[in-house]
């Protein structure tokens, strides 16, 4: 788990190093600069714009999916030096903690894929993009309402309409 | 809002690219939110919607493209694949929805349901409409001889190319089109198809070149030399070559070269002016080898006849990995070869016995040993092999020294100080038949991983399941223990029990052990 500053972290003293992230919820984090800007563009930038000696004010992640990616990019950075999965340093252990990732609740699975879109970390999107579409697959439409609690607001006839379209695909 | 349906159009885009195309057209029924979420996708793989009936095949695919047509969310798709269906109409009404798209990677896939292939014709609109393409794969069809392009190349961009079982009317016409072609993977449907080296001379860029069921003619002087300048990888697989020597002369910086399966009769020499440093040839043919010994780093050889030993062996200098697979040798048995390599770290022999015995001679940085027939005939001479790390020895026969122990611990002594040793089932039945008691005892001391195939058939599956149940006797585990008391430093034991099937590994920690 990513270590969580003193409560008051604002005033804390700045590290060498070290960024201040503030989630939506007003959690503190002190995080290696280095590792969160090598795979966040959003935090990437922000310290570029000079936030670096300031909370980065994180709106919309919530304490436990920041501290999640904060952990994916600790990971990621110290064991692949940020490569995608493609690239020969996504080595075994890289893919066990990934694995272990994508196994979180649902909640924390939605919650963790908007943090990464808001942070542009694309590898982490991608591996939670990943396992929905794996939570998807074969399923019939009734069984992805109830999956995901997608509620049907179609009009039978305009259901009727979209069922025809795509009748083919739905045995 | 569900928390699903709350996530950015963005997300749920690429969430719904990473399903198939049945599943993704069944997310548009799930709410209106989701209605047009799969029209966004970027790319398409259209062989998903695949039917029996080639009609019904086609009109899902054509429903698809309406829908995707009359969708206001989708502009470009960059990635297209359609089957290759047998019919000029029909494909032409594909390539121009996906011209219509900006379509970069178009695909017309191998359909596996048609036999037997009477290829047709490609549409002209591919080389009228598509000058974005920057890959393009296309099977089953006959490029024809006039293909009018509308501005000529008509694939200013094409970087990959990739033909199977096609039949092209005119090669010169067709490889003029794609100037920028790097790599290029041509299987034609038959043999005899003619495919002029001198049409390439229009693609000067071209690195990879993979040719399969081909004939590349003789040519006409007035055709000029043909012209490889940036050629770094040449595979020629069942491919007639009239003039072998002088189409590898003209690859001036060919680096890998592959050869499988040529006729009778195909001969080359490699000499010191190649740059070849990866040499792969696999033939039912005899080769007469003569190979540069300066570039050569990687040699394979598979099934195919060596003429002469002993020329082979002066090419052994710079090579750093050999592999031998289904070699032979008409002298056979009393000449052999040994391996003497200053820069060699990989050696790896496959069912050659008829090549004679190989003997590990002197290689210094020899870090893996693979070999896979009969153990008797590889020998090691002692420090022939200071580095060596990991020892793949798989013996073809059960008990291939009767139980003499010197004959296992003469084999076995210059491999002691291995960190990773993999043997079959001889290795423990010799020790357990011939191994004295005590300090006579071989000790692998630098041993941390040792793996055991208790079977000694190479291709031993299910059938022997039976088998090494009846084998691994009380007497058999005992030896394995006893062996596993010469290796103080173990870490990791690991029983195969079944090739290729399935796989039991214990890892036990030092302390089990």
């Amino acid at each position: 788990m990513a270590t969580t500053g003193a409560s008051d972290g604002a005033s804390a003293a700045k590290k060498e190093g070290l960024v201040t992230l503030m989630s939506g919820d007003g959690e503190i984090f002190e995080v290696e600069a280095a590792a969160v800007a090598a795979l966040s563009v959003t935090i990437r930038h922000a310290i570029e714009e000079g936030f670096g000696d300031r909370p980065i004010p994180l709106p919309i992640v919530g304490a436990r999916a920041l501290a999640l990616a904060v952990e994916y990019c600790r990971k990621h950075h110290s064991l692949g030096g940020g490569a995608g999965e493609d690239s020969a340093a996504y080595d075994d252990e890289l893919r066990a903690f990934d694995h272990n990732l994508a196994k979180v609740d649902r909640d924390t699975l939605f919650d963790l894929i908007e943090a990464a879109n808001y942070l542009e970390i694309e590898g982490l999107l991608n591996l939670m993009c990943r396992t929905v579409a794996e939570m998807m697959k074969g399923k019939s439409v009734e069984e992805l309402r109830r999956t995901f609690d997608v509620s049907n607001d179609y009009t039978p006839e305009e259901e009727e309409e979209v069922r025809r379209e795509v009748s083919w695909a739905l045995d | 809002m569900d928390t699903v349906s709350a996530l950015p159009d963005r997300v749920l885009e690429k969430i719904v690219s990473l399903l198939p195309l049945n599943d993704m057209l069944r997310t548009s029924l799930l709410s209106r939110r989701w209605r047009r979420v799969w029209t966004t996708v970027l790319a398409f793989d259209f062989t998903d919607a695949a039917d029996d009936d080639v009609n019904v095949y086609i009109s899902r695919i054509d429903s698809c493209l309406e829908h995707l047509s009359a969708s206001p969310s989708c502009v470009t798709i960059p990635s297209i694949v359609f089957p290759a269906i047998q019919d000029s109409d029909v494909v032409d009404r594909w390539i121009r929805f996906a011209a219509a798209h900006s379509v970069q990677r178009l695909q017309l896939a191998m359909w596996m349901d048609y036999t037997p292939p009477i290829p047709f014709t490609l549409p002209l609109s591919l080389f009228q409409l598509c000058r974005g393409l920057t890959a393009l794969d296309i099977s089953s069809c006959e490029i024809p001889a006039v293909l009018e392009p509308a501005i000529s190349p008509a694939f200013p961009s094409l970087r990959s190319l990739s033909l199977f079982e096609v039949t092209i009317a005119n090669p010169l016409a067709f490889f003029a089109q794609c100037p920028a072609i790097e790599r290029l993977t041509a299987e034609l449907l038959d043999e005899d198809d003619l495919l002029p080296a001198s049409a390439f001379r229009s693609c000067p860029l071209l690195s990879t070149l993979s040719l399969a069921r081909c004939t590349v003619p003789r040519e006409h002087p007035s055709a000029g030399p043909p012209a490889f300048p940036s050629l770094r990888a040449l595979e020629l697989d069942n491919v007639s070559v009239a003039a072998p020597q002088s189409l590898l002369n003209s690859c001036s910086v060919i680096a890998e070269l592959t050869i499988k399966d040529p006729p009778e009769g195909f001969a080359f020499r490699l000499d010191p002016r190649h740059t070849v440093s990866t040499l792969r040839i696999s033939s039912p043919t005899v080769l007469p080898l003569s190979l540069p010994s300066s570039s050569l780093r990687t040699l394979v050889l598979s099934d195919l006849e060596i003429a002469n030993p002993q020329a082979l062996i002066r090419a052994f200098q710079g090579l750093e990995l050999l592999s031998f697979e289904s070699v032979w040798s008409e002298t056979g048995a009393d000449s052999g070869i040994q391996v003497r390599a200053p820069r060699m770290r990989h050696l790896m022999v496959q069912d050659s016995e008829e090549l004679g015995t190989v003997i590990v001679a002197d290689t210094p940085q020899l870090c893996g040993l693979f070999y896979w027939g009969d153990i008797r005939y590889l020998g090691v001479f002692d420090h022939a092999i200071p580095k060596l790390e990991e020892a793949f020895l798989h013996c073809m026969v059960k008990n291939p020294y009767g139980g003499k122990y010197h004959l296992w611990k003469n084999l076995m002594q210059p491999l002691s100080h291995v960190r990773l040793l993999s043997v079959n089932w001889w290795f423990i039945c010799e020790f357990m038949q011939g191994c004295p008691v005590g300090s006579e005892r071989l000790t692998f001391d630098k041993l941390e991983e040792f793996h055991w195939w208790p079977v000694f058939k190479k291709y031993a599956a299910a059938p022997f399941g039976k088998w090494y149940t009846k084998r691994l006797s009380p007497i058999i585990v005992l030896s394995l223990l006893d062996f596993l008391e010469c290796c103080p430093n173990i870490q990791h034991l690991c029983i195969v029990v079944c090739a290729a099937i399935a796989f039991a590994s214990c890892c036990f920690p030092r302390s089990v052990s």
